[in-house]
């Protein structure tokens, strides 16, 4: 996964769900960019209402929100992927 | 294999050279190949003592059920948390912290400790048997376990620990996530762990419980509870008193 370009991410999951795809996520940012990507974690209950989300912003300010309850966390990199790669072309065009 | 050929070798020696070998050596070879088989037929018996495994016997998957099935077994509360990336040095921070306050920090290969937990009841949750037994059984605890998880094991019961343990996860600054925890055969959400962490100990729980039943019925409830074991301690006491007072009276 490519977190060059992520500026901040919000995370939000119920860790009863059986779902990993948002766990999974969580783990894969490198603790190098602890200090340079802010990310907030949220938790699900048996009372809360939203819906898990996985919501990243790049430093272009285009924001992605994802569903980790309905992708896979392969779905997930490869959409995230997808811009940050744009971002790279972009980067190397303009030096 | 090596039974059958030593069993073989006193007739493949006769094969070979039939005149040249003396009787004297046949004979201990012959000898030495009954001895052979005995030994091997004693190791058989003794191999029916082996445990039977899924995983060899000596392998680490083996081990690693036995210590996650002894953890289950022995530690009466357990705090699953997720570990998002550590570092070596954050890793052995946190373990410091952790033995500070008495408890084991664990980092779990889940899969192996969903089959722990399945067969946890039988005596050998690494056998072909329990594996038998249990196909097909979900634990409640397998919900949490879900991709990169811990566990803290306490060796009693205290919400003073839970509450150090849980200060620890929150200031780890996402280093690890609180996720749940397992106390008496339950499993306890984050809310649920948080109401835990703040009740006090069993002691002062029962001492409370107390002092509510005072105030509620005016001391006759609890005078009344009390009454049995304050009489056999007066009975106890007034026999002890008579006994030394008979010493005191032989030895005057």
């Amino acid at each position: 996964m490519m977190t060059k370009y992520f500026t901040s991410a919000v995370v939000r999951f119920d860790p009863l769900s059986q779902r990993k795809t948002a766990r999974i996520f969580l783990a894969r940012i490198p603790p190098t960019t602890r200090n340079l990507i802010k990310i907030r974690t949220e938790f699900l209950g048996k009372s809360s209402t939203h819906k898990p989300l996985i919501s990243v912003t790049f430093r272009d300010g285009k924001t992605i929100d994802l569903d980790p309850s309905k992708e896979s966390i392969g779905d997930v990199i490869e959409q995230l992927d997808r811009h940050s790669r744009a971002l790279h072309l972009q980067e190397q065009m303009n030096s | 294999m090596l039974r059958l050929l030593i069993r073989r070798l006193p007739r493949l020696s006769q094969l070979a050279v039939p005149q040249a070998i003396p009787s004297s050596i046949l004979r201990s070879l012959r000898a030495y190949a009954q001895l052979a088989n005995n030994v091997s037929e004693s190791t058989s018996n003794a191999a029916a003592f082996v445990r039977n495994t899924v995983k060899p016997l000596d392998s680490r998957k083996t081990f690693l059920i036995d210590r996650y099935a002894y953890i289950i077994r022995n530690r009466p509360l357990m705090v699953f948390v997720q570990h998002n990336n550590l570092l070596k040095s954050d890793s052995l921070q946190i373990r410091n912290q952790f033995k500070k306050i008495g408890v084991t920090f664990t980092v779990l290969r889940v899969n192996l400790f969903n089959v722990a937990l399945r067969n946890s009841s039988h005596p050998d949750p690494a056998s072909w048997e329990a594996q038998q037994m249990y196909r097909g059984v979900r634990h409640p605890l397998k919900d949490l376990l879900a991709g990169p998880t811990a566990v803290v094991s306490f060796d009693d019961v205290d919400p003073q620990k839970l509450k150090s343990v849980v200060d620890v996860v929150e200031k780890s600054g996402g280093r690890l996530l609180l996720l749940g925890a397992w106390l008496d055969e339950r499993l306890l959400d984050r809310e649920e762990v948080g109401v835990v962490k703040n009740l006090g100990t069993l002691d002062q729980l029962r001492s409370g419980l107390l002092g509510v039943l005072e105030v509620l019925r005016g001391a006759g409830l609890a005078n009344t509870l009390s009454s049995a074991s304050t009489s056999l301690y007066l009975t106890l006491e007034g026999r002890k008193k008579q006994l030394s007072g008979d010493d005191d009276a032989e030895s005057a």
